[in-house]
């Protein structure tokens, strides 16, 4: 892991002497903007699909571990 | 009291729940309050291969509020991926905006005991909701993910706030706006609308800021006050003592008064930002702007300005009837229908909004007394067919019964007795009637012209104007 | 067995017959199926083989001809698909311990696309796990084998893909191509691929490693094949926010322009870049792929020395870039809504680290630690913000070049395939390696992978044609007048023998 970590590095290094003020982050290689959506409902999923890959389920949910949002005694739900 | 030698210092931040009709990036639908799990799309659930693509629809809505908030809208803004794990957050990170939000700087005013606030905004920008947790005993917990990808306004206020109270009419504010523009419902028991407040202290003139801690969980306005309140008060007493603010999160418990820190490991978070590359940047047009600031509606910083100065009301009528779009827009049609502005709020606040218990209802079309109907009663009352007093009785029955003032006054033979020949016959009568008080009356006993008027009233079953029968028996008793 | 011979066949010789009534899809699909039951236990091409649901679709593309329906331009076309697309009903796993029994509720855009067009899916084909590898040694159902030399690797991370059309497992397939994903394991399976202009086909059902850099692309024996197949997959799609509006090009025909006369390439500029030609590079491959570029130039090409200066950046780039994205694509595999989960937890903490820890191979598990340290707090400029500008310098040098020639030509890989472990061999020519692919996926340039030799000791050479954004149809132009002029394409490599066993991990 170390030696992976080291390449990371290594990559920075190797990018740092480069020069690249003058030119602006390539964050897309797409020349053009976020295309919208009309706000238009379709079909959601049926809740048996929708649950259908769920690892452990109860009645209509997906079920976890309990969450414990704090110590001592506290609110149910975070809003 | 110890607190006030610090000066609070309080910072907002408001989730509004866009009511667009499907969510952010995905197709399912955004309403509230169906069965879980049945408003979800792979999209929404994070399903592997699955990508965003962005609401036209959120994207207006958050243009026309950091307009009307007067803020700067960036005409050219990306979407930023916030990492950290939790069950309702389906894809592991939650697309947000990161350092190019689509709405900067801005405003939101109000009045504070009567005077006007400002409080400076940071940043509005779009992002999408969680799922929920739902806690069951026995160490599991449920998730539903029909709030996942729900559309939201972050609204990120300056730490300008100086006052529980004030926070929380700054709230009021944010809810008051959110609605005028029909973008959101504000609804804070349903979580439409959420609020986290930062609160530090520091001593008064001090120039660097305390430690903040993080409040959650106040969903109304009574808990945005009582909780940072508490807060303000824990923290006083921690730094009276000498001892240092946490800098912690705390989650607010209504039921028991008080906030409880949240286990610190939840505290410090490496978000791990970076552009979202699945959505190329935002690009808000010239002609996309125009049109969102020509669709703005009377702000009610602006309403409550024009019922002040040029309708003439008080500040604390003009902010009842501004409080709720829905009064105001009735208040504005009484008015165009002729009712005089001062006596049209009167109405409205005492006898109207008195039968309604949301005050929201009068928007909905089908209120007993519609605005018109009301102005045709003012009308009726002003113009001295009828007296005041029996137009409340009037009012009532219209309210009951739906029919129209004009109507039960001309069915009822209600309408007010002016015909000063047939007042003076009855004030004749009730003065002959009544010599021993008439001679009290001219000995030196004024008060007394209180029981004729009332005799008269009596006589002419209550139809008699008043005013008119004051006038008669004054003549009548003094000559 | 009354079926075809389709060792060998092409997509358009299939699709033509169907269309033809000459021949039947049933008998076809039915051909493939069979020789995927003797041939792919010594290969491991297929992680599922969906034998029922391929005979059905076949059996609707004879109904609809049958019928006087218009059965498709892919009309019975049997096609693997690399189980990195989402498919509805049938396992998709990216051959990952983590996905295993994710059973998706809907479709991917280009796996729709290919049946609508009549395709007959086959069933599910190997791969490196999330896509991360260079040699189908990363898979959780095993390495597939390279179908000429089973001690050699066929590449990655579609290898599978390109394996099964090497050995006529299937007449064209699916692949992504991240950072040379296609074109490496088509020049070492001696097929061609493509890996197309970013945004050309929809990503959406396609499993995300990189999203920046993913590109999902064709396989086929022979170059048309592949532009058949990629008329169909390509296209905008409401679906995906980084897909092209642009219509899709005509693109078998511009690969018979490139077949037209004894000049077929008149007029047209092939630049090479000298950064792609260093020393380190296998005696053989280089011999090769001069040969070709002569061959090229007899068929009308100017040959034009062009640069790509910053070429040295873009191994740091593209790890940089791939890295940070893959840490973030794969956050959702937590055990919650599909896949694996670790058995009993008792907290949060040990549902999220525990079903990782056992779900996710070691290479995801590396890029992912990688990842997310690239992407740390206090450090993007430096890192992740960096890599970006260097990539825009990349591009840059892409769309200099372009003003000079048509495409670009070069080696796909400096090496042929290795043996099985042998990777870690030589430092210098695992750099190479990347080196050659990785700069068309930062730009987002078309790059057509074709194969242009073979060693002495019979291993495919292949070489890639790098075209201008949208520029498709220059790389089918160039590779269609090269194919028609050479036989590399016609060679086969020999059937498994009937006893020779892969060990398959399950």
């Amino acid at each position: 892991m170390t030696t992976d970590l080291d390449a990371i590095l290594g990559y920075v290094a190797a990018l740092k002497d480069l020069d690249t003020s003058a030119v602006e982050p390539m964050t897309h290689a797409v020349p053009f903007d976020c295309p919208l959506r009309p706000d238009q409902v379709g079909t959601s999923l049926p809740i048996e699909e929708a649950l259908q890959n769920a690892p452990r389920r109860e009645a209509s949910f997906f079920q976890v571990p309990r969450i414990v949002p704090v110590t001592g005694g506290a609110p149910e739900d975070e809003a | 009291m110890s607190a006030d030698k610090y000066e609070v210092v309080i910072g907002l931040e408001v989730h509004a729940q866009l009511s667009t009709q499907s969510k952010i990036f995905s197709w399912s639908s955004a309403a509230f309050g169906a069965d879980p799990n049945t408003h979800t799309d792979p999209v929404c659930l994070g399903l592997p291969g699955t990508l965003p693509v962005l609401n036209g629809a959120a994207v207006e809505s958050a243009v026309r509020l950091g307009l009307a908030a007067g803020c700067k809208i960036r005409q050219r803004c990306r979407f930023a991926r916030k990492h950290y794990f939790y069950p309702d957050l389906p894809k592991g990170f939650q697309i947000s905006q990161f350092d190019e939000p689509i709405c900067e700087g801005g405003a939101i005013t109000f009045r504070l005991h009567g005077e006007r606030r400002s409080i400076r905004l940071v940043r509005i920008h779009l992002e999408e909701d969680a799922g929920k947790n739902l806690h069951a005993a026995a160490g599991v917990s449920f998730v539903d993910y029909n709030r996942a990808g729900v559309p939201l306004c972050e609204i990120v206020s300056e730490p300008d706030i100086r006052s529980a109270e004030e926070a929380s009419e700054y709230v009021r504010a944010v809810r008051a706006l959110v609605r005028y523009l029909g973008i959101c419902d504000g609804n804070m028991e349903e979580g439409s609308l959420r609020c986290d407040a930062n609160v530090s202290l520091r001593l008064r003139g001090a120039a660097a800021y305390g430690t903040k801690t993080e409040l959650k969980n106040m969903n109304s306005f009574k808990n945005v006050r009582d909780a940072i309140e508490s807060e303000v008060k824990r923290q006083a007493v921690l730094l009276d003592r000498g001892e240092r603010v946490v800098q912690e999160t705390r989650l607010w418990d209504a039921a028991r008064g008080m906030s409880a820190a949240m286990r610190s490991k939840e505290q410090a978070h490496d978000y791990r930002y970076f552009p979202e590359p699945d959505l190329p940047p935002l690009v808000v047009s010239d002609v996309e702007l125009e049109k969102a600031r020509a669709s703005l509606p009377e702000l009610p910083e602006d309403r409550f300005e024009r019922y002040t100065t040029s309708s003439g009301l008080s500040p604390q009528d003009a902010g009842v009837l501004v409080a709720e779009k829905e009064v105001a827009a009735y208040f504005d049609a009484a008015v165009l229908a002729g009712a005089p502005p001062k006596r049209a709020a009167n109405w409205l606040i005492n006898e109207v909004l008195a039968r309604v218990d949301d005050p929201r209802k009068l928007g909905a079309g089908d209120t007993a007394v519609p605005p018109a109907a009301l102005a045709e009663l003012i009308g009726l009352i002003e113009s001295g067919k009828i007296s005041g007093k029996l137009g409340k009785d009037v009012f009532t029955r219209m309210w009951t019964e739906r029919r129209r003032a004009a109507e039960i006054v001309a069915a009822e033979g209600l309408a007010q007795v002016s015909d000063t020949g047939a007042i003076e016959e009855a004030c004749r009568k009730v003065v002959a009637a009544n010599p021993d008080e008439a001679a009290r009356f001219r000995a030196g006993s004024p008060k007394l012209i209180g029981f004729f008027v009332g005799a008269v009233m009596k006589e002419t079953g209550g139809k008699a104007n008043p005013k008119t029968v004051n006038e008669i028996l004054q003549r009548l008793l003094t000559s | 067995m009354s079926h075809p011979d389709v060792r060998g066949l092409s997509i358009a010789a299939i699709a033509d017959g169907v269309r033809a009534g000459k021949l039947r899809a049933r008998d076809v699909t039915e051909a493939y199926l069979d020789r995927i039951g003797r041939l792919d236990r010594a290969l491991n091409c297929y992680v599922l083989v969906d034998a029922e649901g391929a005979r059905r679709r076949a059996d609707a593309v004879d109904a609809a001809r049958a019928a006087g329906r218009d059965p498709g331009a892919l009309a019975g076309v049997p096609i693997g698909i690399k189980d990195i697309f989402v498919t509805r009903g049938i396992e998709t796993t990216c051959a990952s311990k983590i996905l295993r029994g994710f059973i998706p509720p809907f479709e991917s855009t280009v796996t729709q696309r290919l049946a609508d067009a009549g395709a007959v899916s086959l069933g599910k084909i190997n791969m490196d796990e999330f896509a991360m590898g260079s040699s189908n040694e990363n898979s959780s159902r095993g390495p597939v084998r390279n179908p000429w030399s089973l001690a050699h690797v066929p590449g990655g991370s579609s290898g599978g893909s390109a394996a099964a059309v090497a050995a006529s497992l299937c007449a064209g397939a699916t692949g992504t191509d991240t950072g040379g994903s296609i074109r490496q394991p088509a020049s070492l399976c001696g097929v061609a691929g493509m890996k197309p202009t970013y945004g050309r086909v929809s990503r959406y059902g396609v499993i995300a490693f990189a999203s920046s850099l993913d590109h999902p692309g064709p396989f086929g024996r022979t170059i048309e094949d592949v532009a058949a197949l990629l008329e169909v997959m390509a296209g905008a799609d409401p679906l995906d926010a980084t897909s092209i509006p642009a219509p899709v090009g005509r693109y078998r025909d511009a690969c018979r322009a490139g077949q037209a006369g004894k000049e077929g390439l008149q007029g047209v500029r092939v630049g090479i870049p000298d950064e792609y030609f260093q020393p380190g590079m296998d005696a053989e491959v280089e011999a090769a792929v001069r040969a070709a570029l002569d061959e090229l130039a007899r068929a009308g090409a100017k040959v034009v020395p062009v640069s790509l200066p910053h070429t040295k950046y873009a191994i740091a780039t593209y790890y940089l870039i791939c890295t940070a994205e893959a840490s973030s694509n794969l956050a959702r595999y937590d055990g919650v809504r599909f896949g694996h989960r670790t058995k009993d937890p008792r907290t949060l903490e040990e549902l999220y680290a525990r079903t990782r820890g056992e779900g996710f191979g070691l290479e995801p598990k590396r890029r992912i630690m990688l990842g997310t340290y690239v992407l740390r707090a206090g450090y993007y400029e430096a890192y992740y913000g960096k890599a970006l500008r260097v990539r825009r310098k990349i591009a840059d040098d892409f769309t200099a070049a372009f003003t000079k020639c048509d495409a670009i030509v070069t080696p796909t890989s400096p090496i042929p395939a290795f043996r099985f472990g042998e990777r870690m061999g030589d430092p210098l020519q695992m750099y190479l390696a990347d080196v050659m692919t990785v700069a068309p996926n930062l730009a987002g340039v078309p790059a057509l992978a074709q194969g242009c030799g073979f060693t002495r000791s019979g291993l495919p050479i292949g070489l890639q044609i790098i075209g201008p954004p949208l520029g498709e149809e220059a790389c089918f132009r160039i590779g269609a007048a090269y194919e028609a002029r050479t036989e590399w394409h016609r060679r086969l490599p020999p059937d498994p023998a009937a006893g020779a066993a892969t060990e398959v991990a399950s």
